[in-house]
């Protein structure tokens, strides 16, 4: 928008609540003498069905280009005024919300005076703002119908298949020779018992028949360019290195499980093994007669990693039902810290396995069990802090449960995506709102590469990413100004004003978004904003000395003739 | 500075985490001092140097930027970068011969509506001394 000439203000006595406290007939006066402004209404209830229609009556008769609106917070109803604007036909940037309710008239109840002197005040840099705002600086960007999805586990291939089933066309993008992740060595699934290899059939066959999907194996990311709409992004390895070009990127690689050399004696001693390598010897049907001893927290709940896995209580107690089940005679024993078995399916299954005849014994992390044994494991000796009493268990085997930690490569991946990773290296998420979209808009993440979560999770993350990226791409456009720090928050690109840039490329280094370059203009180094990838954070314009670079959304005109208003 | 009356302070404050702690005070009815003017900015980050020198030419006694916890800026740590620049500010400040206390940083205090009374009320306090070297 540009300069607004007819300002139209509008100002709301929150039914009864503000009369008493506000001089609305003053403050009428007050905005009607502002240059710029035409006219000025005093309402009961612009939040309400009347408020709306004469908003809207005014507005089509009036035909203001920017309205100032006095009233409650614009967190209270701010965005619906905003979209009610554009609906009808108006710019959303040229309307400011301003608080006379919660930031003032509320906390200054004591003073009727000091109250409307201060809401003259806030009017007045409601208006000042809109009178000093610059033409706003946007581009369109076309979004392409293609999705990259990186990994084929069953987060991976959900999301793909999610995709393709709605039209946009997938690059399913494998390190291994074969897609199904994690799925390809489970033997059945927690909680339903489902066998692993039924799932992973059904997923494989679908995503191998939709003609929409390219499986790309052997393939890793090598480098990334673009942005949201229009990534290209460089594949590794594969028959050949090529570029795809996709309008999102979504993250499904998965996690590794953790390898616990030097705990428990894993490694030196047979007969103990990881879940993992249990699952297999399910899966191939070895002989698991005698004592089994489960030992829960191998390498987690600690000061070095101490989240809960979430999966391994789960996936230990379907195991060890399993092995009660299949070897009536055998003995299970379960040492555990905590039984973490949440909601109505986990606990069900905890409830199974009890019923089963499998023991649970509990460990304090300082009297850990310890094995015994010269070659092979022959006894774990651990106290039982229930009961107080030390135990000897003769075992056959010990099944350690280890957690699932995040893939190294992440790091490298998120300096790429200029995306964020947890203290342990998953990707993580910054919006309640939208919390499979990582900080970057255009990325997403699913399954464990975000946190261990069960298959059947993952699947469901899988396509809930699906609906979040084709809600995106089906768009086909969209502005640079709707990709903020969060979904449904305005990210208006930062502007360069040319004859200030010393060129010293402050803002490109700090920028977190990878959104600024140094481009040479008349024979010297400028600034350059790369609009789409701007989310309007401002970190540039903190670490410019020259005040060269700003957001849009409170340039220098606007800030200092809001400052000169504020007490005017 | 103005002798007589109340001290008039600006507040920058960030939309996220202070702007909800100004709702709150004022769904709580919590009492404030009218002297204060609010602007609310995207992020800490985007408050200008030239923004605080400005009012305080213009008259303003007090100028407060309030951002969020440090490590709970919603724009990848923009607000460590304000705090740096800020923090410079106010030790440019007393070079200038303007008392650096005029310039108040508040970084996390503001999501709730006690401790965004609690920051603001002692702010006012400070300025009032500053202007009549008594306590309020």
């Amino acid at each position: 928008m540009s300069r607004p000439e007819r300002i139209g203000a509008f100002l709301c006595t929150c039914g009864k609540t503000l009369a008493g406290s506000l001089k609305f007939e003053d403050l009428k006066n007050r905005a009607l003498s502002l240059p710029g402004v035409s006219f000025c209404h005093v309402h009961n209830a612009l939040c309400q069905e009347s408020g709306r229609e004469f908003l809207e009556k005014e507005i089509h008769s009036s035909r203001p280009d920017a309205v100032v609106i006095g009233g409650c917070s614009p967190r209270g109803h701010g965005a619906i005024f905003k979209r009610l604007f554009m609906e009808w036909g108006l710019d959303e940037e040229a309307l400011e919300v301003v608080d006379i309710r919660e930031g003032c008239a509320w906390v200054h109840a004591d003073t009727q005076d000091g109250a409307s002197a201060k809401a003259q005040g806030l009017l007045r840099m409601g208006w000042a703002k809109l009178a000093a705002r610059e033409p706003t600086q946007d581009t369109t960007v076309t979004l392409l119908d293609s999705a990259l999805v990186l990994g084929g586990g069953p987060a991976g291939m959900s999301a793909a298949m999610g995709l393709a089933r709605q039209g946009l066309r997938v690059y399913l993008v494998e390190k291994d020779a074969t897609i199904g992740g994690r799925l390809r060595s489970l033997s059945s699934l927690y909680p339903s018992g489902d066998e692993a290899a039924g799932i992973l059939n059904r997923l494989k066959g679908e995503v191998e028949t939709l003609p929409l999907i390219t499986i790309l194996l052997r393939s890793e990311i090598a480098g990334v360019k673009g942005y949201v709409g229009n990534f290209q992004v460089q594949l590794r390895g594969g028959e050949e290195s090529k570029i795809i070009r996709a309008g999102a990127i979504v993250l499904a690689m998965g996690a590794q499980s953790f390898v616990p050399r030097e705990l428990f004696r894993y490694g030196e001693l047979k007969g103990v093994m990881t879940q993992d390598e249990l699952e297999s010897g399910i899966l191939q049907g070895e002989d698991l007669g005698g004592t089994t001893v489960f030992i829960q927290c191998a390498g987690s709940r600690y000061p070095g990693r101490p989240y809960c896995s979430s999966i391994c209580c789960p996936v230990a107690l379907k195991n060890a039902r399993v092995i009660r089940m299949r070897r009536p005679e055998s003995r299970v024993f379960l040492l555990h810290r905590d039984v973490m078995a949440p909601g109505i399916d986990l606990e069900r299954l905890y409830h199974q396995a009890m019923e089963a005849n499998v023991r649970f014994l509990r460990y304090s992390p300082e009297l850990a069990p310890s094995l015994e044994g010269t070659d092979r494991v022959q006894k774990v000796k651990v106290l039982d802090i229930l009961s107080g009493r030390e135990t000897v268990l003769e075992a056959d085997r010990v099944v350690l449960s280890t957690p699932l930690v995040a893939n190294p490569g992440n790091a490298k991946l998120a300096e790429m995506l200029s995306i964020l990773t947890d203290d342990y290296g998953f990707f993580s998420d910054r919006s309640v709102l939208e919390p499979n979209r990582m900080v970057t808009p255009g990325v997403y993440a699913c399954g464990t590469s975000r946190w261990p979560c069960s298959v059947h999770e993952a699947i469901l993350q899988g396509q809930s990413v699906a609906v979040s990226v084709a809600t995106l791409l089906r768009r086909k456009t969209a502005r640079a100004s709707d990709f903020g720090p969060m979904e449904g928050v305005k990210g208006w690109p930062a502007v360069v004003k040319e004859s200030a840039c010393s060129g010293c490329g402050n803002c490109s280094q700090a920028c977190p978004s990878k959104a600024i370059g140094l481009q040479l203009s008349d024979g010297r180094k400028i600034a350059r904003v790369n609009k789409v990838r701007c989310t309007g954070c401002g970190t540039c314009a903190a670490v410019c000395s020259g005040g060269a670079i700003q957001t849009q959304t409170l340039s220098d005109s606007m800030a200092t003739k809001m400052i000169h208003e504020a007490f005017g | 500075m103005n002798e007589s009356s109340d001290p008039r302070v600006l507040i920058f404050a960030c939309d996220w985490c202070p702007g909800l702690g100004s709702d709150r005070a004022g769904q709580d009815r919590l009492s404030l001092p009218s002297c204060f003017r609010l602007v609310r900015v995207d992020c800490a980050a985007q408050v200008s140097g030239e923004w605080v020198i400005e009012a305080f030419s213009g008259g303003i006694d007090g100028v407060m930027v309030m951002g969020c916890h440090l490590d709970a800026c919603r724009h990848q740590g923009a607000n460590h970068r304000a705090h740096k620049k800020l923090e410079t500010l106010r030790w440019l400040l007393s070079g200038l011969g303007i008392p650096p206390e005029r310039l108040c940083l508040s970084w996390g205090m503001g999501r709730e509506a006690l401790p965004f009374q609690e920051e603001v009320q002692k702010f006012v306090s400070t300025l009032k001394l500053l202007k009549t070297g008594k306590e309020a």
